[in-house]
C-alpha cells in the first residue's frame, strides 16, 4: 500500500480551478519531485494534502489516502493530530515561517509538547539532539537565538529540525532552497536526502527547479497550469521527455544551450516558450499548453487531452514526443 | 585604456560606517574592497557571487547612486568620482539600470506610457508628440504593443513587467546596462523570452552589459567575462569560457561544483559542497577572506591575504592557483 495515494484532486477558490484531476501516489522511502511554473498548482496540491486550504477554497478528490486512511473522510481533530506527527511539511521562506518573536528552541519544544512529551527537561534534550543532527554547530546556546540572529540558511536547518521532531512519515518540502544561496541549497539538499534515507521517509520536493529534482528525485511529476502533464522517473524523464511542455522547460534552460555552444560555436538565442502561463481566467480551450506549444494542431485547440499512460510513464497529449523529439502518432488514431 | 573602453572601474572601494552606540567608535563595512575591470560596447561582464558579496553595492556604484570610497570609475573616459551637478546628469544618461524586481520597480499609479516618457521629459526637449513616437517605437522593439502605453503596471505579467523596465532603461540610449539579477524573479520559460531579448537590443544598440546574478547557468550563457566576488572581494576574473572550463579559485570551483546538475555526467566526480556559511562581512577573516570555507586553507592563508595575480588568462587571488 502506498504511503500517500491521491485520486483526482481538484482545488477551486471561486470560479478558478487551481487544482485540476491531480492523481499523486507516493511510497514510504520514496522522493517525489513536483516542478512546475509560477501558477501550476504545485503549492495549492500539497496545501490541500496538509488540509490548509481555507474556505473559500474547496478541495475535492476521488481519495485521498495517507496510509490507508481516508484523509477527507477524518474530523478536522483527527487530521490535525496527523499533522506534524505523521505528515510535516517544510516551507520555502524560513525567515516569515518561524514566529520572530519566540526563541528557536521554544519553537521546536512547542511542537514536542503538543505532542505529547510533558517532560521539560527531557524536551529540550531532544531539541537539543535535533539542532545537531541538522548540523547546527554549539547546538545547546543556539536554542536560545532568535530567528533574526540566524542566517537563512541555519533558519531552515531549524524548519527542517522541527518537521522530524517527531520523525513523520511523509514530509512535504514546498520550494524549500528556493531563497538559499547555491552553496547553502547544497548543503540543505544533502541534509535533506540523508534524512530522507535514515528515516525511511516519503519526500514530496516541490520546486520550479529542474536541476534539483534531476539531483534529488526518484520520480518527477511536471504540473502546468493546475494539472499532471507528465509522470515519470527521473532518470526517463530528462533523458527522454515525452510532454511537450517537459522538452521545452528543459531546452529553455541556458545549461542546455551552452552545452550545445560548446559543440557547434553556436552563440545564439534559447529556444524559449512563447506567451506566458494562463492566468485563472484565460485558459485556453482544448489542451492548456496549445497556445504555445510547437506541435499543437486543431484536435489540440478542440480536445482536451487526458492523463494516459504512455511514454515512461503518464503523459496528458494528443501526441506524445518520440525519443528522437518529434511527436509520434495521434493517440486516437493507435488501437489500445 | 583602449580608446574604445566604455565603462572603467579602477580599484573600486565602498566603505560604510557602522555605527555602533554613541561612547564606541563606528566600524568600517567595506562593502567593495577594490574592484577593477574594463568593458568595451557589445561586451558583457558578469558579477557572481553569494548574498553580500557586495554585487548589488558595485551596481549602485557603475550607476552613481552610491559615490565610491576610494578608486575610480570611469565613464566613457570621463571621471564619474566626484562630478559636478551637471556632469552627474549627463553621464546618468550614459548608464542605466534593471532591478530584479519588476513589481516593486514600476510605479502602481503611472501608466507604462508615463513611465517610459519621464527619463525624456527630465534629459531631452522632445514634445508630447515625439516622446509618444519613442515610447511607442520603444514598446515595440522589446516585444510588446503600443497599445500597452495607456496600461497600468498590476495588467502585466513579470515576464513583461521586466520587459517595461528594459524599455524604461533604453529609452534614453544609454552606452551601458547594468542589469542586477533582472531574471532571477522569472519562471524559466519566460527568463529565456528576457534573456533572448537582452542579447538582442545588446547586439542592435553596441550596449556595454554588465550583469549581475547568482545564476551561474544563466551567467554562463550571457558573459563574456566573469568576475566572481567573496566578501566584497574579487576572488577571480576571467572569460567565461576559461571561468566555467578551467576555473582556478577554490571559491569558484565550490560555486559550480554546488550547482544542480540535470546532465548526470557532469554530476560525476564533483566536490563535496561547501561546509560552514558566510562569515560576517564586519568580522572578515585575517588574511585570505575564503579561508575558513576552503579545503586548502593553510596557515599562510590566514597570515598572508593572496593579491589578484595572473594565473593562465585568468586573474585569481589565491595562494595556491596555478
Amino acid at each position: 500500500m502506498a504511503l500517500l495515494e491521491i485520486r483526482d484532486l481538484s482545488v477551486r477558490f471561486g470560479r478558478f480551478q487551481a487544482v485540476s484531476g491531480v492523481d499523486m501516489t507516493v511510497e514510504a522511502g520514496e522522493i517525489v519531485g513536483v516542478v512546475g511554473e509560477s501558477g501550476s498548482g504545485k503549492s495549492v496540491t500539497s496545501l490541500a494534502v496538509m488540509g490548509l486550504i481555507d474556505a473559500p477554497g474547496k478541495v475535492t478528490a476521488k481519495s485521498m489516502a495517507f496510509d490507508g486512511r481516508d484523509l477527507l473522510a477524518l474530523s478536522a481533530k483527527a487530521r490535525r493530530r496527523l499533522l506534524g506527527r505523521d505528515i510535516a511539511m517544510i516551507f520555502q521562506e524560513p525567515m516569515t515561517s518561524l514566529n520572530p518573536s519566540y526563541t528557536v528552541g521554544f519553537q521546536i519544544e512547542e511542537v514536542l509538547a503538543i505532542h505529547g512529551l510533558k517532560d521539560r527537561r527531557k524536551r529540550r534534550e531532544r531539541a537539543v539532539e535535533l539542532l545537531e543532527m541538522v548540523g547546527i554547530p554549539d547546538a545547546g546556546r543556539r536554542l536560545s537565538s532568535f530567528p533574526h540572529q540566524l542566517s537563512g540558511g541555519m533558519n531552515q536547518r531549524v524548519m527542517i529540525a522541527m518537521s522530524v521532531a517527531l520523525d513523520p512519515r511523509l514530509l512535504i518540502a514546498d520550494e524549500p532552497t528556493t531563497a538559499l544561496d547555491v552553496t547553502i541549497q547544497a548543503q540543505i539538499l544533502r541534509l535533506l536526502v540523508d534524512l530522507q534515507r535514515q528515516k525511511g521517509m516519503g519526500l514530496v520536493f516541490i520546486t520550479h527547479d529542474l536541476g534539483v529534482l534531476a539531483e534529488i528525485a526518484d520520480r518527477v511529476i511536471v504540473m502546468y497550469a493546475g494539472e499532471v502533464v507528465e509522470m515519470a522517473t527521473t532518470a526517463d524523464l530528462f533523458a527522454r521527455p515525452a510532454h511537450p511542455y517537459t522538452a521545452a522547460l528543459l531546452n529553455a534552460l541556458p545549461d542546455r544551450a551552452v552545452v550545445e555552444a560548446k559543440v557547434t560555436g553556436w552563440r545564439g538565442r534559447l529556444p524559449a516558450i512563447p506567451g506566458v502561463v494562463p492566468g485563472p481566467f484565460d485558459r485556453p480551450a482544448g489542451c492548456l499548453l496549445q497556445p504555445r506549444c510547437a506541435f499543437a494542431d486543431e484536435r489540440c485547440v478542440a480536445v482536451h487531452p487526458d492523463l494516459l499512460p504512455g511514454g515512461n510513464g503518464a503523459v496528458r497529449c494528443h501526441r506524445p514526443l518520440m525519443p528522437d523529439g518529434q511527436p509520434g502518432p495521434d493517440r486516437m488514431e493507435v488501437p489500445a | 585604456m583602449s580608446a574604445e573602453t566604455v565603462l572603467e572601474a579602477v580599484d573600486l572601494r565602498k566603505t560604510y560606517q557602522i555605527p555602533r552606540g554613541p561612547f564606541r567608535k563606528p566600524r568600517d563595512l567595506h562593502a567593495v574592497n577594490g574592484v577593477s575591470f574594463a568593458l568595451t560596447p557589445g561586451r558583457t561582464l558578469a558579477i557572481v557571487g553569494e548574498s553580500g558579496c557586495g554585487k548589488s553595492t558595485l551596481a549602485r556604484q557603475l550607476t552613481l547612486i552610491e559615490s565610491p570610497s576610494g578608486g575610480r570609475l570611469l565613464i566613457d573616459g570621463k571621471d564619474a568620482g566626484a562630478p559636478s551637478k551637471d556632469e552627474r546628469k549627463a553621464l546618468r544618461r550614459s548608464v542605466q539600470m534593471v532591478f530584479q524586481n519588476p513589481y516593486g520597480s514600476l510605479n502602481p499609479r503611472r501608466t507604462i506610457g508615463a513611465a517610459l516618457a519621464e527619463p525624456l521629459i527630465i534629459n531631452t526637449d522632445l514634445d508630447a508628440k515625439a516622446r509618444g513616437e519613442a515610447v511607442e517605437a520603444m514598446l515595440t522593439k522589446v516585444g510588446l504593443r503600443p497599445e500597452h502605453a495607456d496600461r497600468y503596471p498590476h495588467m502585466f505579467s513579470g515576464g513583461q513587467r521586466q520587459r517595461i523596465a528594459i524599455a524604461r532603461a533604453l529609452m534614453l540610449r544609454p552606452r551601458i546596462l547594468v542589469a542586477d539579477e533582472p531574471v532571477s524573479a522569472l519562471d524559466v520559460s519566460v527568463q529565456a523570452q528576457v534573456l533572448n531579448l537582452l542579447m538582442d537590443l545588446q547586439e542592435e544598440m553596441g550596449l556595454a552589459m554588465v550583469f549581475i546574478s547568482h545564476d551561474l547557468g544563466v551567467v554562463r550563457f550571457v558573459a563574456d567575462e566573469v568576475l566572481v566576488m567573496y566578501l566584497g572581494l574579487p576572488v577571480e576574473q576571467a572569460p567565461a569560457a576559461t571561468l566555467f572550463g578551467a576555473p582556478r579559485h577554490p571559491y569558484t570551483k565550490a560555486l559550480l561544483a554546488a550547482r544542480p546538475q540535470i546532465d548526470p555526467d557532469e554530476r560525476a566526480g564533483r566536490p563535496a559542497p561547501l561546509s560552514g556559511e558566510l562569515p560576517s562581512p564586519l568580522n572578515p577573516p585575517s588574511g585570505c577572506v575564503f579561508r575558513t570555507r576552503c579545503p586548502l586553507a593553510t596557515d599562510r592563508c590566514a597570515a598572508e591575504r593572496p593579491a589578484l595575480r595572473p594565473v593562465g588568462d585568468s586573474l585569481t587571488a589565491c595562494h595556491f592557483a596555478d
